[in-house]
């Protein structure tokens, strides 16, 4: 099930999927980066924390479906360990990310982890991703530590580096294309259950304001 | 300002990140809903905000808390609580530590299972008007990326007489209401359309500022009568007055004890309430009503807001005794 990148063929609304995914870790790993590098192809060396960033969008393509990755960044709240419960809402996937050369943001991702877990459906995706791999000299964390961790706790593993855009683009497709598999999986047991009828109370979408075209007073429906 | 469940207890002190910058233009105490929209408010504005809040969790008083954490937070042991750390004389040390919001509070028996579904909101808007304020304030903030809602379904019901009826809220809600005598549909017909009318001529006036008296308004002596007594020039049934001043207008107290009641409601604000649930009907596509409600408690409220104050950037933190 190959995942590529998804070029100009389709409008930017035109997906046959919508998975949001959250970015999370300690403060100064480079979730950031690996965001605008996977979504924009960018990488900024300067190190601040993040601000203006709600979330990006990047389309993939996965078994000849559009994939649309809708991913959320911290805006800085991890920082005082300020994330909201609701950055959380609606994740399908999530990369967990740390620092290769800074032992404690491994030592900080069983914290995550569960915070993750506290806020989430099981069936989330979650990705352990050890960042900064460029920078061999300095490795804390070696990749074992890595893998044996994310075997233990069943997450999907990945070194990357988004100085030089090493794994990120198969962080992510491996991500979207494991929710992929989830979703069609369920969506294949639910119509052999019969039990795939709509579900009761539509959310809403406050973005939707119908009201301009129609305005309907009390006596005029 | 994690928002884990409220257990109480922080992060040792040592483990806590310097706050950086060291000054502000705000400081903001709390996060409960009032705070958090002028947290996100002060943000956008370009001031440097730190945001402070005793609990591990958001929302202060406005929160929505999973079931088994609501015991410690009402009656959070004394052991919870940061100690004020001294601070040297240079800064002043803001005691942030936190206090039982009731005098006493009695718990009694287990939380049922599976508790983590459910979630108790403290105070504060359980329903919102699709039109209200508080939802144009949520989009023009970008903070409705992060409130998921759902319509409240199936109308309003009146208890009336010892029975439920459904309100009959719209055209044809009254024209289908079977328990409305044929007068009554008329007369509640005329109400809503002089009342229509009055808007209308309002929203003109308002456009037109200051052309003359614009026709269809209500006259002033009108709008500053108990919207009750009103009501009764309308020649509406109690049934029918009932409908407008508890199900539409939403009055919070009895309103026909003129004398004793607390807060007697006028025509004016009557009617403004009743072109806020006009307005309010039809105004999203897969709204049903008049209502929505925040789908995880209105504890998101505050949320939504924080997160906008933290795009633009300012200083989330918890457990901070001094800054």
């Amino acid at each position: 099930m190959a995942a590529g990148g998804g070029g100009g063929y389709r409008a930017e609304d035109d997906y046959d999927y919508l998975f949001k995914t959250v970015l999370i870790g300690d403060s100064g790993v480079g979730k950031s980066n690996l965001l605008s590098r996977f979504t924009k192809n960018e990488f900024c060396l300067e190190s601040k924390s993040t601000i203006g960033v709600e979330f990006a969008t990047r389309s993939i393509q996965v078994d000849g479906k559009v994939v649309k990755a809708q991913i959320w960044d911290t805006a800085g709240q991890e920082r005082y360990r300020a994330i909201t419960s609701a950055y959380y809402r609606g994740a399908v996937g999530a990369l967990l990310v740390y620092d290769v050369t800074r032992r404690a943001t491994f030592d900080n991702v069983a914290r995550w982890l569960k915070e993750l877990r506290d806020h989430t459906d099981p069936s989330i995706v979650v990705m352990l991703v050890g960042n900064k791999s460029d920078l061999r000299h300095l490795v804390a964390v070696s990749t074992e530590d890595g893998k044996e961790y994310a075997e233990a706790e069943s997450l999907y593993f990945m070194e990357t580096s988004a100085l030089d855009a090493t794994n990120v683009e198969n962080a992510f497709a491996e991500v979207l294309t494991q929710i992929y598999q989830t979703v069609s999986k369920k969506t294949v047991e639910a119509s052999d259950d019969g039990s795939n009828a709509p579900i009761k109370g539509e959310k809403i979408n406050v973005k939707d304001d119908v009201s301009a075209l129609k305005r309907i007073g009390c006596c005029s429906n | 300002m994690a928002d884990a469940p409220a257990t109480g207890g922080g992060f040792p002190a040592q483990d806590y990140p310097t706050i950086d910058p060291t000054s502000f233009d705000v400081v903001l105490c709390g996060t409960g809903l009032p705070e958090s929209v002028l947290a996100a408010a002060c943000a956008a504005a370009g001031k440097t905000v730190l945001h402070v809040d005793p609990n591990p969790f958001y929302g202060s008083l406005f929160s929505s808390l999973p079931l088994p954490s609501l015991p410690s937070f009402l009656s959070p042991s004394p052991s919870d609580d940061p100690a004020p750390s001294p601070s040297p004389s240079s800064a002043a040390a803001v005691d942030l530590r936190r206090r039982s919001p009731y005098s006493e509070v009695e718990t009694s028996g287990a939380v049922p299972e599976p508790s983590r579904r459910f979630t108790a909101d403290l105070v504060g808007p359980r329903l919102l008007y699709c039109a209200d304020e508080a939802v144009d304030l949520l989009l023009r903030s970008g903070g409705s990326h992060h409130v998921e809602f759902k319509s409240v379904e199936g109308g309003t019901l009146l208890y009336w007489d010892g029975d439920l009826y459904p309100v009959p809220d719209s055209r044809q809600a009254i024209f289908k209401d079977t328990t409305l005598q044929l007068r009554e549909k008329n007369l509640l017909f005329r109400f809503f359309k002089l009342v229509q009318a009055h808007i209308a001529a309002s929203a003109a006036g308002a456009a037109a500022a200051g052309e003359g008296e614009a026709s269809g308004r209500l006259p002033d002596e009108d709008l500053d009568l108990p919207f009750v007594e009103f009501l009764k020039r309308q020649n509406l049934s109690p049934k029918m007055r009932a409908v407008v001043l508890y199900a539409i207008a939403m009055a919070d107290y009895d309103q026909d004890g003129v004398e004793s009641c607390e807060r007697l409601l006028t025509t004016r604000e009557g009617v403004k309430t009743i072109a806020l649930y006009s307005s309010s009907i039809g105004r999203f596509a897969n709204a049903e009503g008049a209502f929505i409600y925040p789908m995880y408690g209105h504890g998101e409220l505050p949320q939504a807001f924080c997160r906008c104050a933290a795009v633009k950037g300012i200083a989330n933190a918890s457990h901070s005794t001094s800054c």
